[in-house]
């Protein structure tokens, strides 16, 4: 099994049932886990505690989801993204593209199998650097 | 302008006058002139011709001159040679009788003939032999240096103008006919020595026996010598003669030969080839040698006339020619056309200034005449003319026409004076019957003005009625609704076109009927009118349905009352109008139909939307249950033993108590709640980016073989059982669309006919689809239809099959939501519309429109 150990993932979520499905699932994948209810907790917490992948929500009070994940791509240039949405017809725009997301790092909701989550994570991991660094 | 009777018979005799004096003058002109010129023409043509002749006999004695002198010549030469033959022979018999050897007989004849000479002595013989090639010199009596020698210098080649060998030419007539003439060049004896080479002629005779060429030549240059000269004095003789003949002022003869020298003429001397007739470019003397061999003998050109207009070639002139064959010489005469044609002139002049002397008396004469005719005339002119300006009433009275001159006009006199006269009593009576006349009219007039003024009045109001009427006709009729108007019994007294139109009842059929005999229906309607008689207000009623040619329809009836003309509180009748309203009731009933689907379409989407977050929290934290339920995973093993137990009995528990199974079926639930909202999401979704041009036949086409695999319809509807008819239109145009979508939809329509046509309700024995697909470019759509011919729906069916989780089905063979969805996407993502025709036993017809690209909607 792959440890996941060093991997930080900030889950970003405003539906406590939500967010906490997603906590305890990486949770039990040795992943380490943070959890923020919007965009503005989400950046206080960025700025102490580096993270290497956010799971976000789009739909969020205050600042949107892919606006946060815009504003910290480019503040943190080697975090990834995974989108966990509702919203059906939900595009990537040229903006997210640019901070490395693509269509397929968007999951819509209610996702059954929440493995493919981990999935596209060892997905980023194999592309990118060793995680856990700086 | 020859108003009076005077001066038209003046100008009619003088005009005759005229013309007579002056054709005939004119004829008289031409002839003469005419005649004139001919003989002048004749003259100098038949004075060349004679010249030509003339001349030509001249010549011919020359010839014959010549011809007779180198005859005598001749004779002389062949007389003397004949007698040189016979002394030869006499010489040769000498020898033949023995008395000479033959050598001596030889040398002795050659003495003899040597001795032959005349003429003056510069007649000579000579012999030769016949040697080949070249002859040998017996004897030469006039240059001895020759005998014996070989004649083969080339000073003889002079013979037959051909520069032949002269002996060589000698032997050769002998050979072939025993004598002949040879002419050539050679020296000539006179008694101051040789002279250079002259012509000669020789006669040459065969000795056969010693073949000896016996021959002596005369000189013939002094034959030609003397008929030149005598040409010569001829042509001095010409020109003295030509130059005292002259033809008309100026016109001169001349004579020119073949080779274009002028021999006479009075000014141009040798060469005249080179003289060109500058208007036609061409050379003169071809043009007038050809004259002279055209059958016309004359030529036309334009000259100069030296030497006042030397360089005037403007100056008509005729030249006469004729060819002398014998001489190759022209002779022609030259002269001045205007010279020809003066003397024709001259008599012209004359003829004219005759004639004119001739005309003055023959005037005075006509001017008597006409005068002695007219006069009598124009005194009876005057009277009447006094008549005319003093009139023959009561200042004219002693007016009288002057009687006299010839029978006629003495009786004419009379005649006028009768009829003033009786004129004079009539115009009296006329006067006062005038008077009383005048005084009836003026009452007449005054009666008939009124009634004139009265016809025109009634005229207008009759015309302006009728306009009026024509109007309200056509306004009527005009009208799109169906009009008709009864009386107070209830019989039709109005009809309009449109009324015409819809029930096929003619308007005069129509007139004093009853509503209810034409249309059974109206029955109902009748109390309307009764009503609104009573009310006397207009009343309405809508949508009111019929039956017309068998087709049910909607209308609305409004009734208007209609009162007395008289009596406004007086109800005479009504008019009923009928306007049909079935499309406008469709509409609306589709309308409403969209409008809810709209609604019910929002709310369901508004709806699932919110519902996913909530199964999110379901389906995602069963997940996690689940995991946090597996043995094997430590963070679990720990969290087990700190508890006081382990994973291996708490899974036994939850298999015992058959958890696990029941988290399965909350998953089961939550993904089926999750399918419906997904498809409830489907009804707001819009993607216009994948809308590309799709062939809609191929669309069909490809779905008819995915609902022929699915496995549903496999297995319960036997799908491949049904018969397909396409009725697909020949040039479909192209529609903008999601394929994705429009598969779905036609998937869905397919497998809901299958089901209907071989699902528990269905007794037909052949399902059949029936495909259609055409296009309507003027409305802008694209129509694709699906029909089957199962069942069918009744009219609540009908109306409530586009709702969402609406089914017919058993429950839990579908969702309700396959027509729904595909409503959505059909009006929704497509613009287009969805309806549906079907009634119980006559199946369904699912009809889909979908816009045309580039219409407009």
């Amino acid at each position: 099994m792959i440890d996941y150990s060093r991997v930080r993932v900030l889950v970003v979520d405003d539906e406590s049932c939500i967010r906490e499905s997603l906590v305890g699932f990486l949770d039990d994948f040795d992943f380490q886990v943070t959890s923020a209810g919007s965009s503005e907790e989400a950046l206080e917490i960025l700025k102490d505690n580096p993270q290497d992948i956010a799971v976000m929500d789009l739909r969020l009070p205050g600042i949107s989801g892919d606006a946060m994940i815009i504003k910290a791509g480019k503040l943190y240039p080697h975090m990834r993204f995974i989108i966990h949405t509702g919203s059906v017809d939900f595009k990537i725009s040229e903006e997210l593209k640019i901070v490395g997301m693509k269509q397929e790092h968007i999951f819509l909701k209610p996702l059954p199998d929440l493995t493919r989550i981990v999935d596209t994570i060892s997905q980023f991991m194999e592309e990118g650097d060793s995680y856990g660094g700086s | 302008m020859l108003k009076s009777l005077r001066a038209r018979m003046l100008a009619a005799v003088s005009a005759v006058l005229l013309v007579t004096t002056f054709s005939a003058m004119f004829l008289a002109q031409k002839e003469t002139e005419k005649a004139m010129f001919s003989a002048q023409d004749n003259n100098a043509c038949n004075l060349v011709s004679t010249l030509a002749l003339t001349i030509e006999q001249q010549y011919a004695g020359i010839l014959a001159h010549k011809t007779a002198t180198l005859e005598s010549r001749k004779t002389e030469a062949k007389n003397i040679t004949l007698l040189a033959v016979s002394y030869i022979d006499s010489f040769h018999q000498k020898y033949k009788a023995g008395l000479l050897s033959e050598a001596a007989a030889r040398k002795g004849a050659l003495e003899k003939v040597k001795t032959l000479r005349y003429n003056d002595n510069t007649g000579y013989m000579w012999i030769n032999d016949t040697g080949r090639p070249f002859p040998r010199m017996m004897m030469h009596a006039s240059i001895p240096d020759l005998d014996g020698k070989l004649l083969d210098a080339p000073r003889f080649n002079c013979a037959l103008g051909i520069k032949k060998n002269l002996f060589q030419a000698f032997v050769d007539v002998c050979l072939e006919h025993g004598e002949g003439y040879v002419d050539y060049l050679w020296p000539k004896p006179t008694r101051a020595g040789l002279t250079p080479r002259q012509a000669k002629l020789s006669y040459v005779h065969i000795y056969k026996e010693w073949d000896w060429v016996v021959g002596t030549g005369f000189y013939i240059d002094d034959i030609e010598s003397e008929s030149r000269r005598q040409l010569n004095s001829f042509l001095d003789d010409l020109k003295q003669t030509f130059s005292k003949i002259r033809i008309a002022e100026s016109g001169y003869l001349f004579v020119f030969n073949g080779q274009k020298e002028s021999l006479v003429h009075p000014m141009v001397k040798g060469d005249a080839a080179n003289i060109k007739n500058p208007l036609s470019g061409n050379y003169l003397l071809d043009e007038l040698m050809a004259a002279a061999e055209s059958s016309v003998g004359y030529f036309d050109y334009t000259w100069n006339k030296p030497p006042e207009f030397k360089d005037q070639f403007q100056f008509r002139k005729r030249a006469y020619m004729v060819y002398c064959h014998d001489l190759d010489w022209y002779v022609g005469a030259s002269v001045y056309v205007d010279e020809i044609e003066a003397p024709g002139k001259i008599v012209r002049s004359k003829v004219f200034w005759f004639s004119l002397v001739l005309l003055v008396p023959a005037f005075i004469l006509v001017g008597l005449l006409v005068g002695s005719l007219t006069r009598p005339l124009q005194k009876l002119t005057t009277g009447a003319g006094e008549v005319e300006r003093v009139g023959i009433g009561a200042a004219g009275m002693d007016i009288h026409i002057p009687v006299g001159g010839t029978i006629e006009t003495q009786k004419l006199g009379t005649v006028l004076e009768k009829m003033i006269q009786s004129t004079r009593d009539a115009l009296l009576e006329k006067q006062r019957l005038l008077g009383e006349l005048e005084n009836n009219y003026s009452s007449l007039s005054k009666a008939n003005r009124q009634l004139q003024r009265e016809i025109s009045d009634r005229k207008d109001a009759e015309e302006t009625l009728q306009k009026l009427r024509h109007l309200l006709s056509n306004v009527i009729d005009s009208m799109p609704s169906m009009l008709m108007g009864i009386d107070s019994g209830e019989l039709i007294n109005l009809w309009n076109l449109e009324a015409e139109k819809i029930t096929g009842i003619t308007a005069i059929l129509a007139h004093g009927r009853n509503p209810v005999e034409l249309i059974p229906q109206f029955v109902c309607e009748m109390e309307l009118v009764r009503r609104a008689g009573r009310t006397r207000a207009p009343i309405k009623k809508t949508k009111v349905p019929f039956r017309i040619n068998g087709q049910s329809r909607f209308a609305d009836v409004t009734v208007y009352p209609v009162f007395s003309e008289s009596d406004s509180k007086q109800v005479e009748g009504a008019v009923i109008r009928i306007d049909d309203v079935t499309e406008q009731v469709r509409i609306d009933g589709m309308m409403i139909q969209s409008e809810k689907m709209m609604s019910v379409g929002g709310l369901a989407a508004g709806m699932a939307h919110e519902i996913n977050n909530p199964l999110a929290g379901i389906l995602q934290n069963i997940q996690v249950i689940s995991n946090r339920l597996q043995d094997g995973n430590p963070k679990n093993e720990r969290t087990a033993k700190e508890c006081g137990t382990s994973m291996q009995t708490i899974w036994n528990y939850m298999e015992k108590r058959n958890v696990f199974h029941m988290f399965d079926s909350i998953v089961e639930s939550g993904k089926r709640a999750a399918q419906i909202v997904s498809n409830v999401l489907e009804f707001s979704r819009k993607d216009e980016a994948n809308q590309v041009p799709h062939d809609l036949a191929d669309l069909m086409e490809k779905t008819i073989m995915l609902a022929g695999n699915d496995y549903d319809l496999k297995n319960q509807n036997r799908f491949n059982d049904i018969d397909i008819s396409r009725e697909y239109a020949a040039h479909m145009p192209k529609v903008r669309c999601e394929a994705a979508k429009i598969q779905q939809v036609l998937l869905n329509l397919l497998k809901n006919g299958a089901r209907a046509m071989t699902g528990e309700d269905s007794q037909k024995e052949h399902p059949l689809f029936t495909l259609r697909l055409m296009p309507d470019p003027e409305s802008g759509w694209a129509r694709l239809e699906v029909e089957d011919n199962g069942p069918g729906m009744d009219q609540d069916q009908r109306k409530r099959v586009f709702e969402p989780f609406y089914s017919t089905k058993n429950v839990g063979v579908g969702t309700g939501l396959g027509l729904a969805v595909s409503y959505f996407i059909i009006a929704e993502s497509h613009g287009g519309t969805m309806t549906v025709e079907s009634s119980p036993g006559r199946g369904s017809n699912f009809i889909v429109r979908l816009p045309l690209e580039g219409s407009a909607r």
